[in-house]
């Protein structure tokens, strides 16, 4: 039951009144002498006035010390216990005036453990900041670093490219001479099988022709065997002859030796045996002669008969070097054929290549300009890269000067105690 | 003129007055006489006769050569006998006493003279010495 310290004021003062009347009452009553009941009235009022005021400015003044002990908590910054007052029965304003402080003591509480914990989190987090700041400069140095590697890079790629351009049009040129020799390979080549076709032509017809000639020197051959065995048969004939006249010449000499011995009588025989002798001399002589006409023929034929054997000999095998002649040139045929394909193909192959390194020459050209841009880059990259280095460590800065902040602010709050339980409700 | 039928003994030309030949015989089958001295080839058989065969080159002491296939015959006054000699040659006509006569100086002698025909030297065999020789020949060997 609520009551207002001014009603209890009112109470007390009704009831120290009440009291004296009462005593005023009673003391007539107790076996006191007369005298003194008015003594004892005044003692009793004072003493009841006196409990009473007791009473009431020992309750008061509890409370108020209570309140005043909360009141210098607060100051303090000690958040961390209630005011409590005493359960009275009688409740008054120090109760309303300690609940106003509990709920400042909540709200306080409440607020600076959201500042305690923020400012940790903005400790920790600028902390973080300043961390990742310095990473982020030391990659952006890294950044920096690469990006000159990258720009020496692109001044090598750049004359690397130029060289491989310079390559490759010397290979371009180098090409079409290739694709020009090709060609006139698969010119001679197609010359070359002509030509090979018509020596195989020419082989078969000379094979032919051989094949003739041996015949006609085997029939000249035997012609030859023929013709010698008429002269051996001349050969006898002349033998025979030959005989008969050295028989003519013994018979003349004779004659003319029994023609000597007839003396003048014997001369006209001796004439006539004379005139035999001469014609068996001149028989013998042109036998003779023939007999040598037979033998340098006998000589000559056999010489002949040799080297005609020799001329069948040498044709059989220049009929067979004219049939190796004749495959070699099938094979000329096959390889210049072949030749003549691939020297087509080849050149087909180097227009293609020329066609290639054109397109390998306007690539060269195309990454030559994207190598300048890329240098052109690299540098606002590096230019860029030096501006977000600056920016970090200014960051790196600012990071640090907010946890200095918070820090600071840590500090200032850190004079309230919260207590154990610091999300406890108003009372 | 007189007839001569020369022949050759080795290189020498020698030769015959053709009146002293009773024939030329040309190949006859040449028998050997057993015991006979080497100067006489052999015997052939002449008209049913058999003559000696008289190798004149090696009797003469000329070096042995090839001799020829025709034999001349002698002629009765002469043995008979027949001379094998290395070559005949062809009769020739000379006159005696035009020619160059060299008479013998030795009785041993084979030859009779010496006659220059044609730039030739021709020796004229005697043939009474050597029908001497042959006969002493014949006497040693005891035919």
């Amino acid at each position: 039951m609520r009551v207002e310290i001014s009603y209890k004021f009112v109470v007390g003062f009704i009831v120290v009144v009440a009291s004296v009347v009462l005593l005023n009452l009673l003391v007539p009553q107790l076996q006191i002498p007369a005298g003194l009941h008015q003594l004892v009235t005044i003692g009793g009022a004072l003493l009841v006035g006196l409990i009473f005021g007791w009473i009431f400015s020992k309750a008061f003044t509890a409370n108020f010390g209570i309140l005043n002990e909360g009141a210098e908590r607060l100051s303090d910054g000690d958040l961390s216990r209630k005011v409590r007052l005493r359960k009275g029965v009688f409740s008054d304003e120090t109760e309303d005036l300690a609940n106003s402080l509990n709920l400042v003591v909540d709200s306080l509480r409440n607020l600076v453990g959201q500042i305690r914990g923020s400012s940790v989190n903005v400790n920790e987090s600028s902390l973080a900041l300043a961390a990742t700041a310095e990473e982020m400069t030391a990659t952006s140095h890294e950044v920096a670093g690469s990006i000159e590697q990258i720009s020496r890079g692109a001044e090598t790629q750049a004359e690397m490219v130029e060289r491989a351009s310079r390559v490759i049009k010397e290979m371009a040129v180098e090409i079409e001479l290739i694709a020009t020799a090709a060609n006139k390979l698969a010119a001679s080549a197609e010359e070359t099988t002509s030509t090979a076709r018509q020596g195989e032509q020419m082989s078969g017809t000379a094979l032919e022709k051989m094949k003739q000639v041996l015949s006609r020197v085997e029939e000249n051959g035997a012609q030859i065997v023929a013709f010698s065995d008429q002269v051996q048969k001349i050969g006898t004939i002349i033998d025979v002859i030959t005989g008969i006249a050295q028989k003519t010449n013994l018979l003349a000499l004779n004659a003319t030796i029994e023609a000597a011995r007839a003396g003048e009588y014997g001369h006209g025989f001796a004439v006539v045996a004379e005139e035999v002798s001469k014609l068996a001399d001149s028989t013998s002589e042109s036998a003779g002669e023939i007999t040598r006409l037979i033998e340098t023929t006998r000589e000559q034929s056999q010489r002949v008969q040799q080297s005609m054997a020799e001329s069948i000999r040498a044709i059989d095998a220049g009929r067979e070097a004219i049939d190796i002649t004749g495959s070699s040139f099938n094979a000329i045929v096959d390889k210049a054929e072949t030749a003549q394909r691939k020297a087509v193909s080849i050149s087909e192959l180097a227009g293609k290549q020329s066609h290639g390194t054109q397109s390998i020459v306007a690539a060269i050209e195309e990454i030559a300009r994207v190598a300048e841009d890329n240098a052109a880059s690299t540098e606002e990259v590096s230019a860029a890269t030096e501006e977000q280095s600056a920016s970090m460590e200014e960051m790196t800065f600012a990071s640090q000067r907010l946890s200095k902040l918070a820090d600071e602010l840590l500090t200032s709050v850190s004079r309230f105690k919260l207590g154990v339980s610091g999300e406890t409700g108003p009372a | 003129m007189t007839q001569l039928l020369p022949f050759k003994l080795g290189e020498e030309i020698y030769a015959l007055d053709v009146t002293d030949v009773q024939e030329v015989v040309e190949g006859p089958m040449i028998y050997p006489l057993p015991g006979a001295a080497a100067q006489i080839r052999g015997a052939i058989g002449f008209h049913g006769r058999i003559l000696p065969v008289v190798d004149l080159p090696l009797l003469l002491g000329f070096a042995g050569g090839q001799r020829a296939e025709r034999l001349l015959v002698l002629i009765e006054a002469h043995g008979p006998m027949v001379l094998a000699v290395d070559q005949l040659q062809p009769i020739i006509a000379v006159d005696l006493v035009q020619c160059t006569l060299i008479q013998s100086s030795s009785e041993e002698d084979c030859i009779r003279g010496v006659l220059n025909w044609r730039e030739t030297m021709i020796s004229l065999l005697n043939l009474e010495q050597l029908q001497h020789r042959v006969a002493d020949l014949c006497s040693r060997s005891g035919g």
